[in-house]
């Protein structure tokens, strides 16, 4: 579990409704992802440095990455 | 300000409204204005906790109107001379700067901040966090190589992102109709994680834990669980491809 979750939530208990089984004729596991689905379908942790801002940064970004939308999830304001 | 910034891309930024609402954590420099005692100091930050009154600063992107923000945690690192490393727990939308215009004012000698690194921004932590140039690297390995492992640290699945949330996993016949933008109804669940209150936000996924859509519970975890018949969950944004798994409704 990622470890920001384990500090601000409790855990939570699976439910099941109904077993029912994946087909793998389709879809993927998240962690196994194609890598070009996963570059237009992820989250990306950057460590902002001193200079820049938030704005510059993800322009930055993008470039880099070329893919046709990113954002950041709020501003680390000066 | 520096540290965690989380950026989401392509077709994940249609859940950044979600993603806005996160908890955050910071450390920073605060400098008083004139000396007081530790022990002071200290209470005074504990008053700082709990549910506080803040106005947004002048510059900042929303209406400054007194709004309310809850403080986890306020705690104080150390401290030398007139310098304080603190650490802090907020809420979303709080302003760390002037939490410490408030401290200054609250012990009566003024005080500013000096610096200011996020440390956490919802699930992610520092330890997550990579810099420019490693996103640089891990795109250059992977066309050069087609080594993907650098790759796969520094873009982690969209699903990371909501794992704050309660998941309700669906069976796969429902998955396509939750693409097109139909709301789920408790027959194509298959599990849920609990506990979920109505109109909590919960992240929609597959059996092999695909986030497909974000949305509101319609009902609570025991009547998820119980009912059999009714609308689960209001599908609010989607986010996975709608052609990824077949049409399986007549």
């Amino acid at each position: 579990m990622l470890e920001g979750v384990r500090k601000f939530q409790k855990t939570r208990k699976l439910i099941v409704r109904e077993e029912s089984e994946p087909s793998w004729e389709y879809g993927h596991n998240p962690r196994s992802r194609p890598v070009d689905l996963l570059m237009n379908l992820a989250t990306v942790v950057l460590d902002k440095q001193k200079g820049p801002t938030s704005h510059d940064v993800v322009a930055t970004f993008k470039r880099l990455i070329k893919v046709d939308r990113a954002g950041h999830t709020g501003t680390l304001v000066i | 300000m520096t540290g965690v910034l989380v950026v989401l891309t392509g077709s994940a930024t249609n859940i950044m409204s979600y993603t806005h609402t996160f908890n955050k954590e910071y450390v920073g420099v605060g400098e008083l204005h004139a000396k007081v005692k530790e022990t002071r100091l200290k209470s005074v930050m504990k008053e700082l906790t709990g549910e506080i009154y803040q106005r947004p600063p002048v510059r900042s992107a929303v209406s400054r109107r007194l709004r309310t923000r809850e403080v986890f945690y306020f705690d104080l690192l150390e401290m030398k001379d007139r310098r304080l490393l603190f650490k802090v727990g907020t809420e979303s939308g709080t302003y760390v700067r002037k939490l410490i215009n408030d401290l200054g004012l609250l012990l009566g000698t003024g005080a500013h901040m000096a610096e200011l690194r996020r440390t956490i921004d919802g699930p992610f932590v520092e330890k997550d966090a990579y810099s420019l140039w490693d996103v640089a690297a891990s795109l250059e390995l992977y066309q050069r190589n087609g080594d993907d492992s650098l790759l796969r640290k520094v873009f982690l699945p969209i699903e990371s992102a909501v794992a704050t949330f309660p998941s309700i996993y669906i069976k796969d016949s429902a998955v396509a109709s939750v693409c097109h933008g139909a709301s789920l109804a408790v027959g194509g669940i298959s599990s849920f994680e609990e506990p979920i209150a109505q109109h909590d936000i919960v992240a929609v996924k597959t059996l092999k834990g695909e986030l497909v859509a974000m949305g509101r519970a319609n009902k609570d975890s025991s009547a998820l669980a119980a009912d059999k018949t009714g609308m689960a969950v209001v599908v609010e944004r989607v986010v996975m491809d709608r052609n990824l798994y077949p049409k399986m409704w007549r």
